[in-house]
């Protein structure tokens, strides 16, 4: 036998080697950009891909700034955009996730706004809620692109062959928790009224929590609801759980993404909070609705306006400037509002409405006409605008996540649960200052 | 700087020496001149992509460090930290699990099949490159992706077990199972010891074989007093290689579990909760205090390797 212990070790320490090396990060090159360009990254689908290029192009005609568009999914952006932060080389304008604008802002990486207000961009025909959306400790960082409420999703068709009439928009959460178990049963073993929401914060926690009085979090970027208020959620949740009327938690595996392979698509479920009908619609044959989130029993909807995405310049910017010119564009230019029309979402102006409306499909005309009745309902609740999400927002929803699926999965009781999410998001919102 | 300055240093003046070792010596090292001027795209590799980023992150592994904003000097309180943290300490259960239970299950399902390849088929290489075939796809996205939809509820696996009326649990979405999805899959990927043990196994000896075969020894007998033996050094060098592999595997948990270690922190990897650690909560310094701990300990179970190997590896030498 010719192998020899020599040689071994030689081809081993070049295996491992390269797999080490594997593991190194490339330097990421960008183009410095000119006085007369700007580099613009943003997550999105193939429609917002579509529409922001029909809107760049119109911005280059009208300014002769050429725009470099940087676009990939949401899955990784951050990852890159934290890593060109860190490298000093972040783009001249960027799209950011409204929860994460106050983590951003308390670093000192983003511009202040506020000095290209009113001359530049023209906040004042935005939606009087939606204009503190980018706002941290009275400054403006960012400006929204997009906004809505987030509903409940239905699938009308499963409805109609379990001759169960469809949610309407003055439901309460025991109206809920019948109605999905009267689905439960109609539809038959393995699937289920409606998904198990107890680990949704902002969809479905945050409604149920402002129809109480009190919100998810406060002014100050601390927990603003008790433990009593925790419990009673995940009790909620529990019954309806064991009553057989929501999901069981192995379910939950396949609802982080809005694929095909998601339980309402796969017609495991009738109901399910969130967003997503644009694009969930289009995987199923069956006819999907939305309702507003169920009601408390006082009839507030508790709903609260969720500013979508933003769009933000780094205080690194090459190109101020042009940015906060293009952040304008979506706001305030009716080409532009034209050509994107609602593939960004709801435009949050009423001006962008009004430019609409005229051309608008049925399904896109359903879309606004039900974001202009919440909002007419959320104005009766009289409740105060949420506050900006809080910096260590990420990892205070990750805490929710666990502590809700160690309550499914039956691996605690809820006392412990509530009490380990206590700790967890308490920390994570401590340690983000 | 001149080349007899340096081997003037190095040399002892003795002055019965005769000139000509000296020559051959400048000579041989001329010949490393060129042998590292080969080389050097390599070593510049080596030192600006793994090098200096280990000496980087062993400095950021004392700071806080949250990618935007400059890293602040807190010392140990990182390494501190990590011994109270809950999740941290699941994913090294999860891990030792991982790890224990894939690598051997690997290393015998790799030896399994390069002892039935290697009885003199006639279509070895096809068969070779056949089961070599997942491990090209290795650590790709597409196969975890393809995994992920074998072991769904409505998956190929419970649609098989349907046809003998027996309903499959939801192997993804259940905490009890959705680990071991994970080192079935590593199990099927073993191509690459796989192709290492046949190559061990056409070096072996024929003569011991003979005169295993004339003393009338059964198969196992065979396999267990010979076979292994003599194959123990390539038995050695696939437990180092795939441990360390083990350890450090990220993408199929990542893709299985959407990213986020579950179900209830089930397939929440080493790797997976350093990368959600640093870039999803921006803790960098905390994530480089992870990544050399981990560093610490495959160096450990390497060592621990090398030491028992005096006992059971049998070399040729």
């Amino acid at each position: 036998m010719s192998i020899s212990r020599r040689g071994l070790f030689g081809l081993a320490g070049g295996l491992a080697a390269a797999s080490v090396a594997g593991c190194g990060f490339a330097p990421t090159s960008s183009g410095g950009a000119a006085n007369n360009s700007l580099t613009f990254r943003w997550w999105g689908g193939e429609a917002r891909n579509k529409a922001y290029q029909s809107a760049l192009q119109i911005f280059t005609q009208k300014n002769g700034t050429k725009v470099d568009a940087q676009y990939s999914g949401y899955d990784g952006y951050f990852n890159k955009l934290n890593t060109e932060f860190a490298g000093g080389n972040p783009p001249d304008l960027f799209q950011m996730d409204t929860a994460l604008v106050s983590t951003y802002a308390a670093k000192g990486v983003l511009t202040d706004l506020s000095q290209y207000i009113p001359n530049t961009i023209h906040l004042d025909t935005l939606y009087q809620a939606v204009r503190g959306a980018g706002a941290v400790g009275g400054k403006t960082y960012g400006v929204p692109s997009g906004s809505g409420y987030a509903p409940v999703l239905y699938d009308k068709t499963l409805f109609e062959q379990a001759k169960i009439p469809v949610p309407t928009d003055t439901w309460t959460w025991d109206d809920f928790g019948r109605i999905a178990g009267e689905m439960s049963k109609a539809m038959g073993q393995g699937k289920y009224g409606a998904l198990d929401a107890s680990k949704d914060d902002s969809g479905a926690l945050q409604p149920w929590l402002r129809q109480r009085g009190k919100d998810l979090y406060n002014d100050e970027g601390k927990l603003a609801f008790t433990k009593d208020d925790l419990a009673e959620w995940f009790a909620m949740w529990d019954k309806l759980r064991k009553a057989g009327a929501i999901c069981p938690p192995e379910m939950l595996a396949n609802t982080d993404s809005a694929a095909g392979n998601h339980p309402l698509i796969s017609g495991n479920i009738a109901m399910t909070t969130g967003w997503g009908l644009a694009q969930m619609q289009p995987l199923t044959q069956h006819t999907l609705d939305i309702v507003v989130v169920p009601r408390g029993s006082n009839g507030k909807t508790g709903q609260a306006l969720n500013g979508g995405v933003l769009l933000c310049i780094p205080a690194k910017s090459k190109n101020p400037e042009a940015a906060a010119k293009l952040i304008d564009l979506f706001v305030s230019d009716v080409d532009a509002i034209k050509a994107m029309a609602l593939s960004r979402g709801i435009p949050p102006s009423s001006k962008a409405l009004e430019a609409l409306t005229p051309s608008l499909s049925a399904a896109d005309k359903r879309d606004v006409t039900y974001s202009q009745y919440v909002a007419d309902e959320v104005a009766k609740d009289g409740l105060p605008n949420a506050p900006t999400a809080p910096p260590g927002y990420n990892d205070a929803k990750t805490a929710l996540d666990a502590a809700a699926k160690q309550v499914a999965f039956g691996k605690m009781s809820i006392p412990d649960a509530v009490a380990q999410y206590f700790r967890d998001a308490e920390a994570a919102l401590q340690g983000a200052k | 700087m001149s080349e007899n300055s340096g081997t003037a240093v190095l040399d002892p003046p003795v002055t019965d020496r005769p000139p000509a070792p000296v020559r051959r010596k400048r000579k041989r090292h001329k010949h490393n001149l060129a042998g590292y001027g080969f080389l050097a795209p390599w070593l510049i590799g080596l030192f600006a992509f793994t090098l200096i980023p280990m000496v980087y992150s062993l400095y950021l592994s004392l700071t806080k460090f949250d990618l935007l904003t400059a890293p602040q000097w807190i010392g140990f309180d990182n390494y501190v930290r990590l011994f109270s943290d809950e999740r941290y300490l699941q994913s090294i259960k999860v891990t030792l699990l991982y790890v224990v239970a894939s690598v051997p299950l690997k290393l015998a399902a790799a030896l399994l099949v390069a002892v039935a390849l290697n009885r003199g088929l006639k279509a070895l290489g096809f068969y070779r490159a056949t089961f070599y075939l997942p491990s090209l796809l290795g650590a790709s996205v597409a196969v975890s992706v393809m995994w992920r939809q074998i072991f769904s509820k409505d998956g190929l696996v419970n649609q098989f077990l349907g046809l003998f009326g027996v309903e499959g649990a939801d192997w993804i979405g259940d905490p009890r199972y959705a680990m071991w999805t994970l080192v079935l899959l590593a199990g099927w990927q073993f191509g690459t010891p796989m192709l290492i043990f046949l190559a061990g196994l056409k070096q072996l000896p024929q003569d011991l074989y003979e005169a295993a075969a004339i003393d009338g020894a059964g198969r196992f007998t065979v396999f267990f007093k010979i076979t292994l033996p003599l194959l123990s050094p390539m038995v050695f060098f696939n437990l180092v290689l795939e441990t360390i592999n083990a350890f450090q595997t990220f993408t199929p948990a990542y893709v299985i579990s959407n990213g986020l270690g579950g179900p209830i922190d089930s397939t929440l990897l080493y790797t997976l909760y350093l990368y959600l650690k640093g870039f999803g909560s921006m803790q960098m310094g905390y994530a480089s205090a992870m990544a050399w701990v981990l560093f610490l300990v495959i160096g450990l179970f390497t060592a621990v390797y090398f030491w028992s190997a005096r006992r059971w590896v049998n070399y040729a030498e």
